[in-house]
């Protein structure tokens, strides 16, 4: 009796022709996020280095000059021929005067304010 | 020439130093009597004060004593200031001479009754008494205050009728200068005349309310003196404004 033992089924699985290009995919995919975030690091860390060493300077707009108008020339009041009268003369003066002691006229003494005075003795 | 100056000096020039150190006289008395008064009764309130605390003979006596400085040096603070009043009223050119002779009459029965009532004051002999005199005066301080009120207000009319005075002066040289310079300035004279019609009709309300008011009640004599001095003000006012239409007056007439 020749007994060959039972070899074990050595099954096989079949031929995935997608399973090497998906693990490729996949690490490609890895490697380009790696990329992606070394560039990114770079790229703030570049953007960060410029923004301290090379502070923003303020940028200054100058108003635009305005344009001076012409000056309006003042027009120039004829006298009459009135007002070199002597009576003209004297009624301007008089009216200044009036004016000067009008505006600064007290009319109320403030030193005649009627005095207090605690008039009942009040004794119990 | 250097003696016609001292004489020109003399004449015209001291007499008027004279009359205004008379009121500043007046008005240096008065401040004294004031202190001394304050004095006086700061120390009658203490004595008064402690003689009520223990009642004793001695804090009597002193009360007594504090009571009868204090009376008296009241009568002549009082005193001081109706002298000031007439020194005012003689000064003040403004007031008439017949107002000035009515008040100046009115504050010299106020000072007699305050040297008669002075007069008493030596002869208290008690507490009791100083209350009799003390009543005497105040019994007398409606009438007398109503005197002080009058006698200020006609000052102060005195000195608005000084300024409109002046302001009519100006007016009539305007009235002379204005004669056929047309429509507009003819216009502009009557608004400037209708200014002091304005004024005038607050100083007769002025004079009116002056002459009524009352001796009885104090709270409404010292509201009707408020009143007075709003409406002086308001007559001033009127002087103003008509004296800024105669400056419009004066450039309107100095250029064609």
């Amino acid at each position: 009796m020749n007994s060959t033992p039972e070899q074990p089924l050595i099954q096989i699985n079949p031929a995935n022709p997608d399973a090497p290009s998906g693990q490729k995919s996949e690490s490609h995919l890895r490697l380009i996020i790696i990329i992606l975030t070394v560039l990114l690091v770079v790229s703030v860390s570049i953007l960060s280095f410029v923004i301290i060493r090379f502070p923003r300077q303020e940028v200054t707009t100058v108003a635009p000059s305005p344009t001076v108008p012409p000056p309006t020339p003042t027009p120039i009041r004829k006298l009459s021929s009135f007002a070199t009268d002597s009576a003209f003369l004297n009624f301007e003066a008089s009216v200044a005067t009036l004016s000067a002691v009008t505006a600064g006229y007290p009319i109320f003494d403030s030193s005649l304010n009627p005095p207090k005075l605690d008039l009942p003795l009040g004794f119990r | 020439m250097r003696y016609l100056l001292i004489l020109v000096l003399f004449f015209f020039v001291l007499p008027q130093t004279s009359v205004r150190a008379d009121s500043l006289k007046a008005y240096q008395d008065y401040l004294f009597q004031s202190d001394q008064y304050r004095r006086s009764l700061s120390e009658f309130t203490i004595a008064k004060n402690e003689y009520e605390k223990f009642k004793s003979l001695t804090s009597e006596t002193d009360a007594l004593e504090k009571t009868k400085l204090m009376l008296s040096s009241r009568d002549r603070f009082l005193r001081s200031y109706l002298l000031l009043l007439i020194e005012k009223l003689i000064e003040n050119p403004g007031v008439g001479s017949s107002t000035r002779a009515l008040y100046i009459s009115l504050l010299g029965n106020e000072v007699a009754f305050l040297e008669g009532h002075s007069a008493l004051v030596p002869s208290i002999a008690s507490l009791s008494d100083a209350q009799t005199v003390s009543q005497k005066l105040e019994s007398h301080y409606n009438v007398l205050q109503v005197s002080i009120y009058q006698t200020i207000t006609a000052l102060t009319l005195g000195n608005l009728n000084s300024l409109a005075l002046s302001y009519d002066t100006v007016v009539s040289q305007a009235q002379n200068l204005a004669l056929g310079k047309g429509a507009t300035t003819n216009r502009w004279i009557l608004q400037i005349q209708n200014k002091r019609s304005l004024y005038q009709q607050k100083v007769d309300t002025i004079t009116r309310k002056n002459n009524s008011l009352p001796g009885s009640d104090q709270n409404e004599l010292s509201r009707q003196s408020i009143e007075i001095g709003e409406e002086a003000a308001g007559a001033k006012q009127y002087l103003v404004e008509g004296t800024s239409y105669l400056k419009e007056l004066v450039t309107a007439l100095k250029y064609e």
